[in-house]
């Protein structure tokens, strides 16, 4: 008869265990979409982490080599498809930079004003999202409210939710509605409401902050080692907000602050998020209060479009919206790396001119893409349950990754 | 010798050089609308004006007209120059509809170049534009639209140094200046077309091409026209897989600028009866044959005859249409077979002028000869392939390409042969007494070469597609050869023309994928070859 207990006959000495690799993604619903993680598990610790991206390869960089310089544009939209206006605004400030382009100076503000708008849709999205994955279902609806009442003004402004294309080189697609900052004004105090409905739910919600604290850890150097940018460097105590150290648009004459972490953890990264909308708020507010009247567009019929009345009613608006539309704009030779805020980090354009209708070579600085090579810093050695909400930390974008 | 700056750099060209073609040796390109290198330059558009200093001061001086001079300071970008280019389109605009739309020269325009290179600036125009004819019939094959002409005088000048016919002027004056014809003529002259070609607007455009196409939309490939054997190098511009257009391709060596109407309009009657099936009519019945069976059924009805009466009972109706690649195979063929071989082709009215039309319809007349020649194979005409039949030597007669002009003698003699067999690619009214068609590609279909009556070599490239079972007719020859047991083993073009190349000395040392697209003279080559 075995008696269990005694020396030789442990359960330990049956039951021998050893790792165990699991593929999480592409398909998983947590990996969003597009990832693949090839974990390395012992029991539910992550020992390993080999990350496979490259399942939603668009061909975005190669496309526009084939594309006018304005057919870029809804391309663009597809980058980081949470926060389409910042895209549009950083391809075609790019573009200006190789041009010489000098915008307008309410063209400057409203560029700012929606890039603003486009952030907070997407650290709603971010945060929502991020609850949800831990089963907290009614702040994603909070925060999905929210972000619909910014869709929808954003939708009145460009005719579309998501698929923008507002920004044009030298300006944009039109001006402002004329009801625009009334629509805003009537949605900020349920905006704001929202805000502190899934602040209340999560801030100081204890299963919240005992998943969040102190997981998904990453130090300062690291980060830096990494490329890091965006909220996910900020978490960590890093003060770089591109918006502030290389201000571009009408961001240098703005009054906000760059919010930072301590820890570099899943619940900093929240916090700098929830503080960053705050900040977008008070930027647009400022926006609407500085914005000067005037044109949005500069006035070379080279580079912008014709008004259409002119396009319709005389042959030289007519030749040269014909000329923009088939040949593309007049662009000179040259290149330039033009960077900006994104949601997420640093999203640069590289643009390579010959002078031809668009664009001679394209790439993209995708700051998702920097954030994935450094996510095993920050889940090895964790659970991983853990994985789920530090992966969504990072708001890792498909659109941008891929390009 | 005079040596001019022009922006800063020095250049020193030929007395009488215009400072236009001086700016041009440099690389500085001056806008144009009236100049043409094929005409005179009457300096009436004042494009071209730039700021000259011939040494009384810079002035504005049209740079077409202006012969370079020693010292002369030319500023081609200065904001005097920038500022006449500007107000001379604004000028060209003024009474110019909004027409880019709906007008075909949208895309290939002159001015809608020039204006957004030179120009982009806004409409500074109250008035009502004058307005003018739109649809004026001017002949067969043009149709002005007189509020689109910038009056640059192009076409009046083509028809007066050109074609010599004189059949446009200018009438009224100011605004209201118009091209038309004289009372009682229209633009009649063979070579009406070229007139549309060099309008820089849209004001002449082609009848047969108006509205069939977007100029931006259309694929163009080079071509080389083989409707008379001047053989005008050509533009062939296709829109999903049809022709819709054939304009000329500048060449020093055989066209210059120009083609005449006929050439150019000639695709137009392939358009129906094209043969993409093999064809066995029996007894008043016709079935129809997958191009593939076609081949072997003509290659087996071929090596039946000769089996039983030997190669001379099988004549070869060659064309001299056909490309020298094509050619040679078939001469290749014969001496293999031992087959007979007649040459037919076409026949016209026998016109011919000094500019580019030639009485022998045949594109490639030279380079058979040379190919015939070299080979030293028996060939005969038209009538002694009567006579054969009549005297009952042809049991089975192969016409290659339908496309023949015959006397009636001829074509009631072929009504008596045993068995007509044909390779073609569209129908022709010659072909109703053949038994057996096998389908070949259209001169767009496939590639290949001429020489023209001047010894020139060109290449034609294919511009469109039907099926890729039919083959061209190299490549069918080769199959019916193998398939009547021959040995004629060909695959792919180049080898056709490396082979020939070895054989026939006027060709020797050329290569099929090397050849300039300009083309080449094979009268230089014999001479370098044998050396």
């Amino acid at each position: 008869m075995t008696v269990y207990g005694k020396e030789g006959h442990t359960a330990a000495d049956h039951l021998h265990t050893r790792e165990m690799i699991l593929n999480m993604g592409p398909a998983h619903p947590a990996m969003h979409g597009t990832v693949k993680m090839i974990l390395t598990l012992d029991g539910e610790t992550i020992k390993d982490a080999d990350i496979h991206v490259g399942y939603l390869h668009r061909g975005f960089e190669k496309m526009c080599e084939e594309q006018t310089w304005n057919q870029v544009m809804p391309y663009t939209d597809r980058l980081n498809y949470s926060s389409p206006l910042i895209n549009n605004m950083g391809y075609a400030m790019a573009v200006e930079k190789i041009a010489g382009i000098e915008i307008t100076p309410r063209c400057r503000w409203i560029r700012t004003l929606v890039s603003e708008l486009s952030r907070i849709t997407d650290h709603i999205t971010c945060i929502g999202a991020q609850a949800l994955e831990l089963a907290a279902y009614s702040p994603f609806l909070y925060g999905i409210e929210a972000r619909e009442l910014l869709y929808q003004l954003i939708e009145e402004l460009t005719g579309a939710r998501l698929t923008v294309s507002y920004a044009r080189i030298g300006g944009l697609r039109h001006d402002l509605t004329d009801t625009f900052e009334a629509h805003y004004r009537e949605r900020l105090p349920r905006i704001h409401q929202l805000l502190e409905d899934v602040h209340r739910l999560l801030t100081k919600n204890r299963i919240y902050y005992d998943r969040m604290a102190g997981t998904g850890v990453i130090s300062a150097e690291d980060a830096i080692d990494y490329g890091f940018s965006g909220p996910v460097l900020r978490s960590t105590g890093v003060t770089y907000d591109v918006r502030k150290n290389y201000p571009y648009l009408a961001y240098g004459d703005v009054d906000f602050e760059v919010p930072v972490g301590s820890e570099g953890d899943n619940y900093d990264r929240y916090l700098v998020r929830v503080e960053e909308i705050k900040q977008s708020l008070r930027i647009i507010d400022q926006c609407f209060k500085n914005m000067p009247d005037g044109p949005v567009n500069i006035e070379d019929w080279n580079v912008v479009l014709p008004p259409k009345e002119e396009v319709y009613n005389t042959i030289e608006g007519m030749i040269a919206h014909f000329k923009i539309i088939m040949h593309g704009s007049d662009i000179p030779e040259g290149e330039a790396y033009s960077y900006v805020e994104g949601a997420n980090g640093e999203l640069g354009f590289y643009v390579v001119s010959s002078g031809g209708r668009g664009p001679y070579k394209m790439h993209v600085r995708g700051p998702s893409l920097h954030l994935m090579q450094g996510i095993h810093k920050m889940i090895l050695g964790g659970m991983i349950a853990d994985l789920v909400p530090t992966f969504d930390s990072i708001n890792m974008i498909g659109g941008e990754i891929d390009r | 010798m005079p040596t001019l700056k022009i922006n800063d750099q020095e250049v020193t060209v030929d007395q009488g050089t215009s400072v236009l073609d001086a700016a041009a040796e440099t690389g500085v390109e001056i806008p144009t609308f009236c100049y043409h290198p094929g005409l005179s330059a009457p300096a009436n558009c004042r494009m071209c004006l730039v700021e000259i200093d011939g040494g009384r001061g810079a002035q504005l001086m049209p740079a077409c007209y202006t012969q370079a001079g020693e010292g002369m300071v030319v500023k081609t970008d200065s904001p005097t120059t920038q500022e006449a280019q500007k107000s001379v389109l604004e000028f060209i605009l003024l009474n110019h509809p909004v027409d880019c739309p709906i007008c075909d020269q949208a895309g290939e325009c002159v001015l809608q170049d020039h204006y957004f290179d030179y120009s982009a600036r806004p409409s500074r125009l109250r008035h009502v534009k004058v307005h003018k004819p739109k649809v004026k019939i001017l002949g067969p094959n043009i149709v002005l639209d007189a509020e689109r002409c910038i009056l640059c005088t192009r076409c009046v000048r083509f028809c007066d140094e050109i074609t010599e016919t004189h059949e446009l002027r200018v009438t009224q004056r100011g605004e209201n200046s118009e091209i038309t014809t004289f009372p009682g003529l229209d633009l009649t002259n063979k070579y009406s077309l070229c007139t549309a070609d060099i309008c820089p607007v849209g004001a002449l455009t082609s009848r047969g091409f108006r509205f069939k196409a977007r100029v931006w939309n259309n694929k163009r490939t080079k071509s080389v026209c083989d409707q008379c054997s001047r053989n005008c190098s050509t533009f062939v511009d296709t829109l999903r897989n049809d022709v819709k257009r054939v304009s000329p391709r500048t060449n020093a060596e055989v066209n210059k600028w120009w083609a005449c109407d006929e050439g150019r309009m000639a695709f137009k009657k392939y358009e129906e009866g094209r043969f993409l099936r093999g064809q066995v009519r029996h007894e008043g019945t016709t079935h129809e044959l997958a191009p593939s069976d076609s081949y072997h059924r003509v290659g087996s009805q071929l090596s039946q005859t000769v089996e039983a009466h030997g190669g001379e009972s099988v004549g070869l109706l060659l064309h001299p249409s056909w490309s020298n690649e094509d050619l040679f195979v078939a001469s290749q063929f014969a001496l293999e077979a031992g087959l007979r071989l007649y040459v037919g082709g076409r026949t016209a009215d026998g016109y011919e002028d000094n500019i580019l039309i030639r009485a022998d319809k045949n594109a490639n007349r030279y380079g058979l000869n040379l190919i015939l020649d070299a080979i030293d194979i028996p060939n005969a005409g038209v009538d002694s392939l009567a006579a054969d039949i009549q005297a009952g030597t042809i049991r089975t007669l192969l016409i290659l390409d339908g496309e023949h002009t015959l006397p009636e003698s001829v074509i009631t003699a072929i009504g008596q042969v045993e068995e007509v067999v044909a390779l073609a690619a569209w129908h022709t009214p010659i072909l109703d007494v053949a038994h057996l068609i096998a389908p070949t590609r259209l001169v767009f279909e496939r590639g290949g070469s001429f020489v023209n009556f001047e010894g020139h070599l060109q290449r034609f490239h294919k511009t469109q597609m039907h099926d890729i079972n039919i083959l061209s007719p190299w490549h069918a020859l080769s199959t019916i050869a193998r398939a009547g047991g021959w040995d004629v083993q060909y695959d792919r073009i180049s080898d056709v023309f490396a082979s020939m190349a070895e054989m026939v000395p006027r060709f020797a040392g050329l290569d099929y994928q090397e050849l300039p697209g300009d083309g080449v003279s094979t009268e230089e080559t014999t001479s370098a070859g044998t050396i």
